[in-house]
């Protein structure tokens, strides 16, 4: 039991390590200096290379992943070297409003999809279950590029039953709040609707089928008792598994929404800065995006460890 | 947006879930589909015929003014058909070449990225042991990049254009086909024609290109339909945001940028290039179901 989880965290940090690597590597890749892309193309090359020395990029790349990694660990990403501003601060100022609108699509993705598919397992090919199987398709070719626009039109535009953009923070009430995020997060949260349905259905269906289903309708149990307490728990556990690695798509479909909304998250500071060519900025925010979600999907595949009795003792993979 | 893996994970579930591939249940479903699946090919029949023949249609060039800007659809001149956008420029031959650069970003980078997965993965797979640790820490620390994310990091350092963009997008498949081949590769190097195989004196290569690699090529090459739907949502995506191809190319995720900006007065700007994204990716993610449930056995074994 202690060695599987321990060589899965080994293994995490490793790719930790490997994934700040090629960040910090990254910027060697800029044609010409990372200081030439900062400054433009009218620098001179003096301030060129005073600001490559400032940045400490004049030395090797071992050196500088070195120092990058002392620094991080102690939380220093460094600073914008167009605003100044300290790249953690300006992550930590935007991170609740991303961490919110991923939460949020996440929640309602999972509440939304375990209702459709019951309802789709409980008679599969029936007319209910081949409607919502459309539906789930059509979703599923529905990128956030498309749903957010779409959403806006008809439900802020048209209904006004929304805000057309901007963020409320939760400090000028909870209403205001959920009202500016709602539209956003849906527009994230209807393809992993359509992903989560498809694999709880198959799921569902599946374990509908098994053994200990028809004793417990044999005891007596009502259907919807034996849906909830005996099917769905053993299928929630490859649920949990694919909402951490969905969340990587989730995480880019905050960025989308952010932009299209103008919401001041994790995801519009990383385009605005991509932009303005602030690759410091880039740098820091790509590192962390990547280490919370190797960190996420660690914890997801330890959890799921923990919990499903039937992992627990096949753990050695 | 863009989850390759998410597929490929949907995949092993479904493999996992016991009974369900005979049962009557799940034989309705698939009759139904069988309406959607000539429907969704006959789709990518048009826009492939399309975008090969951009230069031989009838339409003015995309980057030329036509008529007035912002026109609604309207019969008459070709040109005309699908409306005008914000410069005058017409829609249907915007969306047309549009078409050229989502095809062959999906293609190219399907193909490139299947390529070179599929070869780390067979590796990683037959040799096992310290091939299969470094290849599978790779495929995971590429993983470990939210897809999005990954390009525009790449985006933020590489002046953009049709390379980096092809380059961001082979990265961002290499480990899905390094996963897939990797667990085909295990299954079928323990089969008993391999050993034999083996016995014979046949080498390492020869094994893996003709006993194994004919093996795992079919169910792996019907994962590309549902790539390329991803890398086509990926390309849009990054084009949405104003960081794929650069202007006065078109592509289909700027179209729908350069017209959400007046979506109140003229919708069809951006309904008309989100309807084109959606049929694509939906038949796309169409012919890839059932291409999966034709060619990978172990979806229905």
């Amino acid at each position: 039991m202690v060695f599987p989880v321990a060589r899965r965290i080994g293994r995490s940090a490793l790719v930790v390590l490997l994934v700040t690597m090629a960040v910090v590597a990254l910027l060697s890749l800029a044609p010409g200096s990372v200081a030439s892309v900062i400054l433009g193309e009218n620098a001179t090359p003096e301030s060129v290379a005073a600001l490559n020395a400032r940045l400490g990029l004049d030395q090797p790349l071992w050196s500088q992943y070195l120092d990058w990694l002392a620094r991080a660990v102690r939380g220093d990403l460094g600073s914008s070297p167009l605003t100044g501003q300290s790249v953690s601060a300006a992550i930590a100022e935007r991170l609740p409003v991303t961490l919110q609108l991923a939460v949020m699509a996440l929640v309602m993705a999972l509440i939304v999809s375990v209702l459709l598919a019951v309802v789709s397992a409980v008679r599969p090919g029936s007319p209910a279950d081949r409607g919502i199987n459309a539906v789930s398709s059509v979703f599923l070719s529905v990128p956030a590029f498309i749903a957010g626009p779409l959403l806006v039109y008809f439900l802020a535009l048209q209904l006004g039953w929304f805000p057309v953009m901007g963020w409320s923070p939760i400090g000028e009430g909870v209403g205001a709040n959920l009202r500016s995020a709602l539209l956003p997060a849906t527009a994230i949260a209807l393809t992993e609707i359509a992903s989560f349905h498809r694999l709880l259905r198959t799921d569902l269906i599946g374990t509908l089928g098994e053994d200990f289903v028809g004793a417990a309708r044999a005891k007596g149990m009502s259907r919807s008792y034996v849906m909830f307490r005996h099917a769905l728990r053993p299928s929630s556990f490859s649920l949990i598994t694919l909402a951490g690695i969905n969340l990587g798509r989730l995480i880019g479909g905050t960025v989308i929404v952010e932009s299209l909304f103008s919401l001041p998250g994790l995801g519009q500071l990383l385009a605005s800065s991509i932009t303005a060519r602030d690759v410091i900025m880039v740098q820091g925010v790509v590192a962390f995006i990547a280490v919370l979600y190797v960190g996420v999907n660690t914890l997801v595949d330890l959890s799921y460890r923990l919990i499903d009795p039937r992992i627990r003792k096949a753990a050695s993979v | 947006m863009t989850d390759i893996d998410g597929a490929v994970d949907r995949g092993t579930a479904s493999r996992a879930a016991p009974a369900t591939a005979d049962g009557p249940a799940v034989a309705r479903p698939r009759s139904s589909r069988s309406v959607l699946v000539p429907l969704s090919y006959a789709w990518l029949i048009t826009v492939i015929v399309l975008a090969l023949s951009a230069g031989l249609l009838p339409l003015t060039s995309y980057a030329i003014p036509v008529g007035p800007p912002r026109q609604p659809p309207q019969w008459g001149s070709p040109d005309l058909l699908l409306g005008t956008d914000n410069l005058g420029r017409s829609i249907l031959s915007r969306c047309v070449h549009g078409a050229r650069i989502s095809l062959v970003v999906g293609t190219v980078a399907g193909l490139l990225g299947a390529v070179v997965g599929t070869a780390l993965g067979l590796l990683a797979g037959y040799f096992g042991k310290r091939t299969d640790s470094a290849v599978r820490l790779v495929a995971d620390t590429m993983l470990a990049f939210p897809p999005l994310i990954l390009l525009l990091a790449l985006s933020a350092v590489l002046v953009p254009s049709a390379r980096t963009l092809l380059v961001g997008l082979t990265l961002l498949i290499v480990p899905s086909f390094v996963r897939l081949a990797r667990a085909n590769t295990l299954v079928w190097s323990a089969r008993e024609f391999v050993l034999a195989a083996r016995n014979m004196g046949a080498g390492h290569r020869r094994i893996l290109l003709r006993e194994i690699l004919p093996n795992v090529l079919p169910p792996l090459a019907a994962y590309l339909p549902i790539v390329m739907a991803a890398l086509i949502v990926a390309e849009g995506s990054l084009s949405f945001l104003g960081m794929g191809i650069p202007p006065p190319r078109p592509s289909w995720g700027g179209l729908i940028a350069d017209g959400k900006d007046t979506i109140t007065e003229t919708p069809h700007l951006v309904f008309v290039p989100s309807v084109i994204i959606f049929l694509t990716v939906f038949a796309l993610n169409q012919a890839g179901d059932h291409l999966r449930h034709r060619f990978d056995r172990t979806l229905t074994d």
